[in-house]
This record gives C-alpha cells, structure tokens and sequence, in this order.
C-alpha cells in the first residue's frame, strides 16, 4: 500500500515518519531543494528552550532513521483519480513521472496573501516569507526602510526580526488602510490613510492563503471560508483516499497546531496512535502544549 | 528635486556617496572565500556565494530588476521567492522564462534581464 505525501514541510514529514512506522511505502515529493518547509526559512523559538532548528533537525532524522527516500526537487503538478487509487504527475528537473499509490496525503501549506494597489508589482513589494528567504537563509536585506503591511504577532515577529537583520521598520498598516505603492522603477515610498512614508521595501505579512490546486483537481469539495478570506477543504478523510494536513488544511496555522492535526490525521489512516512519535521529543512536546512560541 | 547639471554641495554629495555605498551591499554577511562565486548580469560581474540564487545574489549586489512584463511593460523584481508568482523571470545561459528566484548561481552564468515574454527558439532545450 503506497501513501503519497505531498509536501515536506513540518506536517509532511511527520507524517510521512509516523506513515513508515506503521509499515506504510512511502512516497515524500516536495518542489523544493531541501525538505522543512517554512523551517528552512524561519527561525524562532518554541516551548522549552527548543528552536525551529532543532525541530528540523529531529524531523530530517526521523525520516532518514525510517528509511523514507528524500524526493526533493519534485514538482507535483497534476493529481488524477483512477480506478485502482490516484496518479499524481511529477517533473523532477525536467524528468517526468506518473506515481500511482492507494492513498494520498496533501500537506502542501499556504501561500501568503497579495496585495492588490497601485504600484504592487514594484520591485522591492514581497511576501513575509520572501523577506525571510532572503534575510535568514541568504543573509541578504532586501532595503534600509521597510513598510509592513499586516498587523498581529506574525507581523511584529517579522517588525523585529527586520531589525535583526540591520534595516529600519518605518511603517506597519493595516492591509485595507493601503493606498499605493510609489516608485520609479523599484519602491520608493508608500502611501496609507494616514500619508506617505518613504520606503523602499514593503513587505505583506497580513495572511495565508491554503494551497488548494492538486485537491481541487481530485475533485474534493471546497468551501469559501469569510474569516480566512480562502477556500478550505472540510476535515478528515475525502473521496476515499485522500487528506489534506497541516497549514493546508487549518489555513496557516501556529506549528503546534499543524503537527497536532497530522498526528490525528496520519492515526485515522493507519490506526496507530501517538506512540508513532515517542522519539521525536520536540513534537511531542509541542503536540500536547500550548501554541505559544517566543523569538 | 534638482536640475540637470547643478552641483551638490561638498557635505551633500559624501552624504549621498555615503549612501550608496551602503546601498551597494545588502550582504547581512561576509562571502567566504571558498564559496565565492562570480557571474555576469547584463554585462556586469556579480560576486555571490555558492549557497545564492540568482534573485538572491542580485538584490545583494542593489539590482531590483529583473524583468519588464509582458502585460504593461512596467518592471517586475521578485515577489513571492518560491517559483510561483512569476515575477522573476529572466534569461539564464540564454533560456528565457527562468525562474531566477530558485536558479542556483554558477560560476561563469550568464543572466540578462528579460523583456516581455523573451526570445524563445523554436526547439531550444530546457
């Protein structure tokens, strides 16, 4: 019985750990380079003196100690249901291959939120997710003087980490209290409700959106969700077969909360239950705390 | 906003040199010898470090822009940096519609802006 999981983010590659304890063939795709997620990017610190780092960490050897083969550099572009289970299109560097399994699990996660004002596209206007590619895993500052627009402990978390990084955080607005973006040919300034600031990078840290594409393709049933401003997939087990895990499914989600939901998840299709994560200590411990995690 | 041609005060001129110099380097940290990497973006040398991409290692040396877009002509630097958005499209060891944002850079690439949709050969290889 083959389980294909997409997406080897924090939810993937748990699930993909506890999917091989339970004696499941596993098939890990992820796009990008590396495996972790958001891990690769992001750093913070999390309940009991662990780090995001160590997090990763734990994973990547969860999976290697299961045997689970890294299947980075893996774009899942197509998913198709067929009489014997599902068949999921993979182009690995221009490789092409027609994966078929039994079972399908999307842990695909989010993308952020854009911005739709005059003057969005100017160089220098990116996501939050951007700013922290850039400024934590190459070390490069997009500008001097940045705008925020988002507001909430992500944001603020970001406002500080800019200031790690060297650069000055002039504004922080609300997503609706934009007006436009102004510059020539990158951003120079941005205008609000409550006037123009000059900046040159403006960064948009003001919501997730679920990366819905491949379950869509399947089929499976979506529903507008007003509070989130996004489409969401409804809980447990669809079209017989398959799940969507982790941010994916919660609509960008505190990790706590994302590791929790594929615990349960990954239990409901194997019907093991917890004891599938005795030896990684920082899941465990972040599945039965709180969601609060500090700089 | 100055005429054409007028000089800069002594004091206002080292204030704006000052300024792009810093504005040159938007490096957090140093390259390592060892992981130096040089290519060509339009004809200027780039130094990055092995571990860049390509976006990455432009906006370090103060380049923001990385294509003109197809739709209204305006210029595109990068938006979303995980090959979905499309913004930051250029033309890599002559194949246009790249993705620069996760390019690798290699030593001796050559990377120009893009234009548009590029100049596509018909049978070029990917």
């Amino acid at each position: 019985m083959t389980v294909a999981v997409v997406g080897s983010g924090p939810a993937g590659m748990l699930a993909a750990i506890m999917l091989a304890k339970a004696g499941r063939s596993v098939r890990l795709l992820d796009e990008q380079v590396s495996a972790g997620g958001h891990l690769t990017y992001d750093r913070y610190s999390l309940p009991g003196g662990a780090t995001s780092e160590g997090l990763l960490a734990e994973l990547d050897t969860g999976l290697r100690k299961c045997g689970v083969l890294p299947g980075q550099d893996s774009v899942v572009w197509g998913a198709f249901g067929t009489d014997a289970g599902f068949e999921l299109s993979v182009n690995r560097r221009g490789a092409q291959e027609s994966l078929t399994c039994d079972r399908v699990l999307f842990a695909t996660g989010t993308t952020d939120r854009a911005i739709a004002v005059p003057g969005c596209t100017l160089p220098g206007v990116m996501t939050a997710r951007a700013a922290r590619i850039l400024g934590e895993r190459h070390g490069v500052v997009a500008g001097e003087r940045f705008a925020i627009v988002g507001t909430g402990a992500h944001a603020d978390r970001l406002a500080a980490d800019i200031n790690d990084w060297g650069a000055r955080v002039e504004v922080m607005a609300d997503i609706e209290s934009v007006r436009r973006i102004g510059g020539q040919d990158s951003v120079q300034a941005i205008e609000t409700v409550d006037g123009t600031t000059e900046v040159d990078v403006v960064v948009i840290a003001a919501g997730e959106l679920p990366d819905l594409q491949l379950p869509g393709m399947l089929g499976v049933e979506r529903a507008f969700d007003g509070e989130l401003g996004g489409w969401r997939v409804p809980p447990g087990e669809l079209l017989g077969g398959v799940r969507v895990i982790g941010g994916a499914a919660l609509g960008g989600a505190w990790i706590s909360d994302a590791l929790r939901d594929t615990v349960q998840a990954v239990s409901a299709v194997t019907g093991a239950d917890e004891t599938e994560v005795e030896d990684l200590s920082i899941v465990r411990s972040l599945i039965s705390n709180g969601r609060e995690y500090d700089r | 906003m100055r005429p054409f041609g007028a000089k800069m005060p002594r004091d206002e001129l080292s204030e704006a040199n000052a300024k792009m110099t810093r504005q040159r380097s938007f490096r957090r940290r140093e390259i390592p010898p060892g992981d130096l990497v040089r290519f060509g973006c339009d004809g200027e040398d780039i130094a990055a470090a092995t571990s860049d991409t390509v976006a990455s290692a432009l906006l370090a040396a103060g380049r923001r822009r990385f294509m003109t877009s197809a739709h209204d002509g305006e210029p595109r630097g990068g938006f979303c940096f995980v090959g979905r958005c499309g913004d930051c499209l250029m033309v890599i060891d002559g194949q246009p519609g790249t993705m620069a944002c996760i390019t690798a850079v290699r030593s001796g690439m050559v990377v120009e802006t893009q234009a548009g949709l590029g100049h596509w050969e018909v049978g070029a290889a990917t």
